[in-house]
């Protein structure tokens, strides 16, 4: 009898996690840990478990310069003293990785949790699903650290007298990768790493996300002190896995451009689809270089109209657009009629007129945008 | 338990014989079945968990009184090249075991005795010095032990380990679940000092829900099997391993309890005395057609 209702408990657990998750998945629209909400790993449509809703209180998400720079953690043991945590540091370095999620964990929905909120300052304790919170930090610096440092020794967080700090091995980024791909023709692929990052003034985290902290932090790398990666081959990885990280920028291009030798037709770039700013008529008409002024580079610009045309005072003619303004209007400013300065938007009557629209009357005469240039 | 002195034993051990030789052999039979507590503690290891630091090992000797090096000298990682066993100066160490899935990151497995729920140790004894208490512990007892060392051949997991060094008073040395720390509230100095608490200190029960708990929510992270959990009966002691217990050296053993096949064998060889009768009756029965060829050889002679 006994074991019937403990099948019977299962099953009723079973479906109410199932239910819980896709409750969860499709109420925020990504795929929440349910203990963000729920205190009980096993909640049930009768008896939820739900904590205080987070929601509530959310923030949003802040930037990684507005993290705290320095936290100290831990206390003093006998040994060891506590850490001097560069937060900020780390949070930077985490972009390219698992983001502040990858240590905040179930705190997708904001604000952050103290680490004590969940985690037992007490290894005696009730629950014992879930490490006291010595542990839980450890693990946290352990994972990365070990990787990079399998023998790494606790000074290497801890203060302790006598021995130095450990640092972690320095980043070199390689100047150029070289590929050994499974094309027949253009076999070898170089990637000039260096070229790219200094041309287009990129940072780590445009290009590098969801990396390990040994993917940069690379001792064997370091040992070497090799510029040039070991060639890098394909197998395993299926086509378009291999062609991933160049796609994202590389969206138009033909394959000769990476596979040299590979026939096919060349394609011109495409500013709009390579950056997301589209060159309108007047901006397709310049030189590269009359926008990208550092020499050597092509770093990303601000699409603020005022980034490049400083302290311009418009002498707008409105007369090129096709239509003269009449006496009443031509001093009316722009987004009077133009609602948010949007121009290719149909213009608006209504701030002022509460009878007239447009295009059935309008504020001035047409005329051909020939004769307005006389 | 109550604990009893060599001179009440020795009068156990006479009626105890005494009604052995009424042929009652129900008697006999000592398994700790019945002492089980529900609340009995335990320690979860999760080896998937666990640096390989060592600080168990050196909190273990501290506690203890035994010699030690200072905290500092185990980020040493030398000793680990060699796999070891508890022994009388350390009752539990860390063994080291090739990961392939990170090679510069090896798997590292603590030892100790494992505090059997049905002890080998406790049913070899001939003198009761060691005994399962309620709380889960197996307990050594140095005024009773005759230093037979019959619990070091019936472990199982070869964890006994005695002081032969020693002239005088030699003790057996194992992990005693630190019921002298425990008693006055604290936590078993290994646990208290695992800076991962790759060691999880509490009631069996729940450990054994937590352990199937973690292998359920990290299906690509362990086996499917707690070990500990039914080896030789349960064993206080329990772990979780990222691939199959025998790579990590640990002994392939049945769920019957260790001393059930030793105790049948010493207890089936003398109910009612059958095999002994058997016996003699055999040889009896050699001895009587033997005497009757010996008399027909002289009757022709």
């Amino acid at each position: 009898m006994r074991r019937i209702s403990a099948i019977g408990l299962l099953f009723v657990t079973a479906a109410a996690t199932a239910e819980a998750q896709r409750a969860s998945a499709t109420r925020v629209g990504t795929p929440l840990d349910c203990r963000a909400c729920h205190t009980s790993p096993t909640p049930t449509r009768n008896t939820p478990a739900l904590s205080a809703c987070p929601r509530l209180k959310i923030t949003g998400y802040h930037a990684v310069n507005e993290a705290p720079a320095l936290i100290t953690l831990g206390t003093p043991g006998a040994t060891y003293g506590p850490v001097k945590f560069a937060h900020r540091d780390h949070a930077h370095m985490a972009e390219t990785g698992k983001g502040c999620a990858g240590c905040h964990h179930y705190d997708q929905a904001r604000p952050i949790q103290k680490c004590k909120n969940c985690h037992a300052v007490s290894r005696k304790r009730e629950d014992l699903g879930k490490p006291d919170l010595k542990a839980a930090m450890h693990r946290q610096c352990i994972e990365c650290h070990r990787e990079w440092n399998p023998t790494a020794p606790c000074s290497t967080c801890h203060e302790r007298p006598g021995a130095a700090t450990a640092s972690a091995p320095k980043v070199t980024a390689p100047e150029r990768i070289v590929y050994d791909t499974r094309a027949a023709q253009g076999k070898v692929v170089t990637f000039f790493h260096q070229d790219h990052t200094d041309r287009f003034a990129l940072a780590c985290a445009d290009c590098h996300q969801q990396e390990s902290c040994g993917a940069c932090h690379d001792r064997k790398r370091v040992a070497l002190a090799q510029r040039v990666l070991a060639r890098q081959t394909a197998a395993g990885l299926t086509e378009e896995q291999a062609h991933e990280r160049c796609a994202n920028c590389h969206t138009t291009d033909a394959c000769a451009t990476c596979h040299k030798g590979m026939p096919s037709r060349a394609l011109a770039f495409d500013h709009g689809r390579r950056t997301g700013f589209t060159l309108n008529r007047f901006h397709a008409r310049l030189d590269c270089k009359q926008c990208h002024k550092a020499p050597g580079g092509y770093a990303r610009l601000s699409t603020d109209c005022e980034s490049c045309h400083k302290g311009w005072q418009a002498t707008f003619t409105h007369a090129h657009t096709g239509l003269a303004l009449d006496e009443q209007h031509k001093d009316v400013e722009c987004a009077g009629c133009h609602e948010d300065k949007s121009f290719r938007a149909k213009p608006t009557c209504a701030s002022c007129h509460d009878d007239k629209t447009w295009p059935a009357q309008k504020p001035g005469t047409v005329v051909t945008p020939a004769a307005a240039r006389k | 338990m109550k604990s009893t002195s060599r001179r009440s034993f020795l009068k156990a051990g006479t009626a105890i014989t005494a009604v052995a030789a009424g042929l009652t052999p129900a008697t006999a039979h000592a398994g700790p079945t019945n002492v089980l507590s529900p609340n009995r503690l335990g320690v979860l290891v999760d080896t998937t968990v666990c640096i390989g630091c060592r600080n168990c090992e050196w909190a273990c000797k501290r506690a203890h009184e035994l010699e030690t090096a200072p905290l500092e000298a185990y980020e040493d990682r030398t000793p680990l090249r060699e796999m070891r066993r508890p022994d009388e100066t350390a009752l539990t160490v860390v063994n080291q075991f090739a990961n392939p899935k990170a090679p510069d990151q090896p798997t590292t497995v603590k030892v100790q005795c494992m505090h059997c729920d049905h002890p080998a140790c406790v049913s070899a004894c001939i003198v009761g010095a060691i005994s399962k208490q309620d709380d889960g512990a197996v307990l050594w007892d140095t005024d009773k032990c005759i230093g037979c060392r019959y619990c070091m051949v019936a472990c199982p997991f070869q964890i006994p380990a005695f002081e032969y060094r020693k002239a005088i008073q030699p003790r057996i040395m194992k992990c005693d679940f630190c019921t002298d720390r425990r008693a006055a509230g604290m936590l078993p100095a290994c646990v208290e000092s695992c800076p991962v608490e790759a060691l999880t200190f509490g009631p069996r029960e729940e450990l054994v829900r937590v352990a199937h708990d973690k292998v359920r929510r990290a299906p690509d992270r362990y086996v499917e099997h707690v070990y500990g959990e039914r080896e030789v009966g349960g064993t206080s002691w329990m772990y979780l391993a990222d691939r199959k217990f025998e790579q990590l050296a640990f002994p392939t053993l049945g769920e019957s309890p260790a001393p059930g096949v030793s105790e049948s064998i010493q207890h089936g060889i003398f109910a009612y005395f059958v095999p002994p009768v058997s016996l003699y009756a055999l040889l009896g029965a050699v001895m009587w057609t033997a005497r009757q060829r010996h008399d027909d050889e002289e009757d022709q002679s």
